[in-house]
């Protein structure tokens, strides 16, 4: 730990500490928008795309590791199929999906509430 | 193109084989769209400078290809408190095991440089008992479910507090004490198959009691470890600690009488052998009866002291 001159513990970074926080925070939220996105068939590229245009950022190399996590907890289906003269992998909610993500949006609305009350 | 190749080559290499084609088509697809973006920004083919901007956000390729891989740690948070404690533990046993026989015999005069080697392969040994104590735990991690593990807790379960003026037993000191008692019992061992380990001069030899003592000190220093290995799991068990202190000081009292009772402790060959023996004899008789006083003082002073606690507290009626 580093020290001020007197000895004492020198303060953390209020701007590193911001940012833990802050990507901690936004963490938490990223599979909410993910599936919240879903409900419409998209593949990674314009996924990304709309969620950019929402003000959620991923980065590059976070959203395909979360989508086959998601993937393989049942609660997405995904399939490849040719667009464009490519092949992409097209990804949607499934029936589990759809519930998990009513509950998590539930859970999102009770914890704004209570957030606006204190904040 | 020729960077985005060995990028993809690169995270390749790190991936389960299995899902390894996959993962690889669907990164192309998402970066080869983010090419042709760009060079319809630019309007021309894209440079080597540019594929490098392009690809850089996307991390170090053994980076990237771990956040495909399920596991991400050995130990997880819920086993972690576990983990660093019988690590700790472990090692602290393991410094007095693979140390302090040694110790013992460089400061008897017997292979001094003993304990430079030791102290040279503890490293070694200390990184033994790390790899072992974490293998242990990363399959526990993998193979038990750590959220049944958290909601299985029962504050029910939790130790009585300490009776008041009752010393919290320190699980550092019951680690040095397994360790001595194993480093002990280890010499007690090696001295019974080669006696030269009981450091006697030549003219000296130990009485016919050596032969039947052997095997009741030796099983005693193996419940002591067992007793002490008990306490470190569960220090909360104070009046176990009590009692099993009790009962191994008796026992131990019993082999001390029984050997100080003993003639002739040490027989000695020749007249300067048996005036050496003589001497010997009596400074271990007197550290025979100093050492036994000073256990069962200690060991009575600790039980009244906390009959004496429970009794302040109402808690003689239980257990």
């Amino acid at each position: 730990m580093s020290r001020t001159a007197d000895g004492t513990p020198a303060p953390p970074d209020q701007g590193e500490v911001f940012e833990n926080l802050r990507q901690e925070l936004r963490r938490g939220t990223l599979v909410l928008a993910v599936l919240s996105e879903l409900r419409h068939e998209r593949y990674g590229y314009t996924l990304r795309s709309r969620l950019a245009q929402a003000g959620v950022e991923l980065d590059e190399g976070t959203l395909y590791p979360l989508l086959r996590r998601l993937e393989s907890q049942g609660l997405l289906a995904s399939e490849w199929r040719e667009e464009d003269n490519r092949r992409k992998r097209f990804y949607r909610l499934s029936p589990a999906g759809r519930a998990v993500l009513k509950q998590l949006a539930a859970e999102w609305q009770s914890i704004n509430t209570s957030l606006t009350r204190m904040l | 193109m020729a960077l985005l190749e060995r990028y993809l080559d690169a995270v390749g290499r790190h991936l389960p084989p299995a899902e390894e084609e996959d993962i690889l088509a669907e990164l192309r697809d998402d970066i080869q769209a983010k090419y042709d973006r760009r060079a319809e920004e630019l309007g021309r083919a894209l440079t080597q400078d540019d594929e490098a901007e392009l690809l850089r956000p996307y991390g170090r390729p053994i980076v990237l290809a771990s956040r495909y891989r399920k596991p991400q740690h050995l130990v997880g948070p819920a086993w972690f408190p576990f983990y660093w404690n019988t690590l700790k533990i472990a090692l602290a046993v393991a410094l007095i095991v693979a140390v302090g026989l040694p110790l013992v015999l460089a400061l008897m005069g017997r292979s001094p440089g003993a304990i430079v080697r030791a102290l040279f392969n503890f490293p070694e040994t200390a990184l033994t008992v790390f790899a072992w104590v974490t293998i242990v735990f990363a399959a526990v991690e993998a193979f038990t479910s750590s959220t049944k593990f958290r909601d299985n807790w029962d504050p029910r379960s939790l130790p009585r507090p300490r009776p008041a003026g009752v010393a919290r037993t320190s699980r550092f000191d019951v680690a040095i004490e397994l360790g001595v008692s194993a480093a002990f019992l280890g010499w007690w061992t090696a001295a019974h198959r080669s006696p030269d380990l009981l450091f006697l001069p030549p003219v000296v030899a130990l009485g016919p009691w050596w032969a039947s003592v052997y095997l009741p000190l030796a099983a005693l220093l193996l419940v002591s470890i067992v007793v002490k290995a008990v306490i470190l799991v569960r220090p909360d068990w104070t009046g176990f600690r009590l009692a099993a202190g009790l009962l191994t000081t008796a026992a131990g009292t019993a082999i001390a009488l029984f050997v100080a009772w003993s003639e002739p402790l040490l027989t000695g060959s020749g007249a300067g052998g048996e005036k050496l023996a003589g001497i010997l004899e009596s400074l271990l008789r007197w550290s025979i009866g100093v050492a036994v006083v000073i256990a069962v003082t200690t060991t009575a002073l600790e039980a009244w002291r906390y009959l004496r606690a429970r009794r302040r507290t109402g808690q003689v009626s239980t257990t």
